[in-house]
């Protein structure tokens, strides 16, 4: 594994619009697809380690409380893969936002579609766009899903892959509910090297 | 030869093309083939009047996100299994439909036409379902006791830590009974190996048939059992203790036509919330009163704070 490769505050500043720009696309999708009025919160963006991510799981996942994990890969030259990760009070609250009902949002099955479908929305409409303003050309494997209660299970080898991850966390605003989810950002060193060069390139345009 | 009807009629999956109506604009041979429905007798019918198990709102919503974001939405075998039903000729199969994940893809933004690609997963998920049942009975091997198929020691332990932090977060009851069947070096000297593992075995069963589902059992030693009791008072503990002495002493195991009577001693204890004890010492106080039981008398069952 190569070193740790850090953003300087420019390089994080000029990350954190094009992520705004590109979670604008998402948010417009959502209340297209499902007809009803989403907003995505501005996203809070970090950058961390394989260690400190290994953290973040533990962190995250060290409550008890179930998880819906969705991950995709991506190809191309910003290639990666992306994580989509919600509690499980969230998913049975955007259920509802899909029109779910009774018993439907007690069936594990049928949460698992909801937030497949939410992260691929979210996921592919934030990385196209991203990918199109880093001039870059990207596509995606079909997303898998996973239910998990502790990061125990779900320390993988593949996390060793990556030495740099982003977290992007953000809220989906219904009118009714907050609905809290994060999206993660697993680049493999020369994508993240990429990134790095392409918001430079946008850095000295403006 | 037109090239690209070549592809979509030789490739190894099904290919639909659907408007955003779901009505079916091309069906390729692949689907023709394994659902027996020729393209000209379904071209233009909708999808979902045709095969009226498919969620035509799940479905509509899926192509609606692929034509608006421009990207791939997909059917996943987990959850869904398949899209259409496609029956599995196949003796070894524990599927009885073909398992499927579907791509849907646009096609024609302007025209609002979308392609789904059809994937036969079911060889894949054979296998997943194999590894699973294995890993499942790995799980049982390292957690469970050979003879009796109650749990071991080893998972007792971390079994108890999280249900004691769960007792504390809850501020619930947590009850341990300690086990152990009387003379049973007798049963094993008298009557053989045998018949002493049929006992053990005989008192395992009423044991875990008589817990509730929140509770567990777990073989500590060569005759001695534990029970953790979550959510149970001393007194609920102590009625349970009761029920399932009378329920090894009504017990009888034959041997060469002569009845073979079973008693067993138990001894009570509740995790006490002000000393903040661990299991250790919960289940050092659940012995001590075990022994008392054994001292005076045996087929007894003695409990205290």
């Amino acid at each position: 594994m190569t070193e740790y490769i850090e953003f300087d505050e420019n390089e994080r500043d000029c990350l954190q619009e094009l992520m705004n720009i590109s979670y604008g696309s998402a948010t417009a999708a959502i209340a297209d697809i499902i007809n009803k009025e989403a907003t995505l919160s501005i996203p809070n963006i970090q950058t961390v380690n394989t260690k400190q991510f290994k953290e973040y799981l533990k962190e995250k996942l060290g409550n008890q409380v179930d998880y819906f994990i969705t991950n995709q890969l991506i190809s191309g030259s910003f290639c990666g893969e992306t994580m989509f990760v919600i509690d499980r009070k969230s998913t049975e609250n955007l259920a509802l936002e899909f029109d779910l009902e009774g018993e439907e949002l007690k069936d594990d099955d049928e949460l698992k579609d909801v937030i497949l479908e939410i992260s691929n929305i979210i996921t592919s409409t934030t990385l196209s766009k991203l990918a199109g303003l880093i001039d870059s050309s990207i596509s995606f494997s079909p997303p898998q899903i996973e239910i998990v209660r502790d990061s125990n299970s779900f320390y993988r080898s593949y996390i060793n892959e990556y030495s740099h991850i982003i977290i992007i966390s953000t809220d989906i605003i219904f009118q009714e509910q907050n609905i809290r989810g994060e999206l993660l950002i697993l680049s493999k060193d020369n994508a993240t090297i990429y990134l790095k060069e392409a918001l430079n390139k946008i850095l000295e345009e403006f | 030869m037109n090239f690209d009807n070549t592809i979509f009629n030789t490739i190894d999956n099904g290919i639909i093309i659907l408007d955003e109506n779901l009505n079916i604009l091309a069906w390729n041979r692949w689907l023709e083939i394994r659902t027996d429905i020729l393209e000209k007798d379904i071209e233009g019918q909708n999808i979902c009047e045709k095969f009226t198990y498919i969620d035509n709102k799940k479905l509509k919503r899926k192509v609606k996100a692929a034509l608006v974001t421009k990207n791939p939405s997909y059917y996943n075998v987990d959850p869904h299994q398949h899209l259409i039903k496609i029956k599995i000729h196949s003796i070894n199969s524990v599927y009885e439909y073909m398992q499927q994940d579907v791509t849907i893809v646009p096609y024609d933004i302007d025209k609002k036409i979308v392609c789904l690609y059809i994937y036969d997963k079911t060889a894949l998920c054979e296998i997943n379902l194999k590894l699973e049942r294995l890993n499942d009975e790995l799980i049982d091997l390292s957690n469970k006791d050979y003879l009796t198929k109650v749990y071991n020691r080893r998972y007792f332990n971390d079994f108890a830590k999280k249900a004691i932090e769960l007792a504390k977060r809850s501020e619930h009851d947590l009850s341990i009974v300690a086990i152990d069947i009387d003379r049973f070096k007798t049963i094993n000297d008298t009557f053989g190996h045998i018949i002493g593992d049929e006992v053990l075995v005989t008192i395992s069963d009423i044991l875990r048939n008589t817990i509730r589902k929140s509770d567990i059992v777990a073989r500590f030693g060569g005759e001695e059992f534990i029970l953790l009791l979550n959510n149970a008072s001393l007194k609920d503990a102590t009625k349970i203790a009761e029920k399932i002495r009378k329920i090894i002493e009504n017990t009888k195991i034959e041997v060469d036509g002569k009845e073979i009577n079973m008693t067993s001693s138990f001894g009570v204890a509740t995790f006490n919330k002000e000393n903040e004890e661990d299991i250790t010492s919960i289940l050092q106080r659940a012995d001590d009163l075990l022994y008392i039981a054994k001292k005076h008398g045996r087929n007894k069952v003695v409990s205290s704070l």
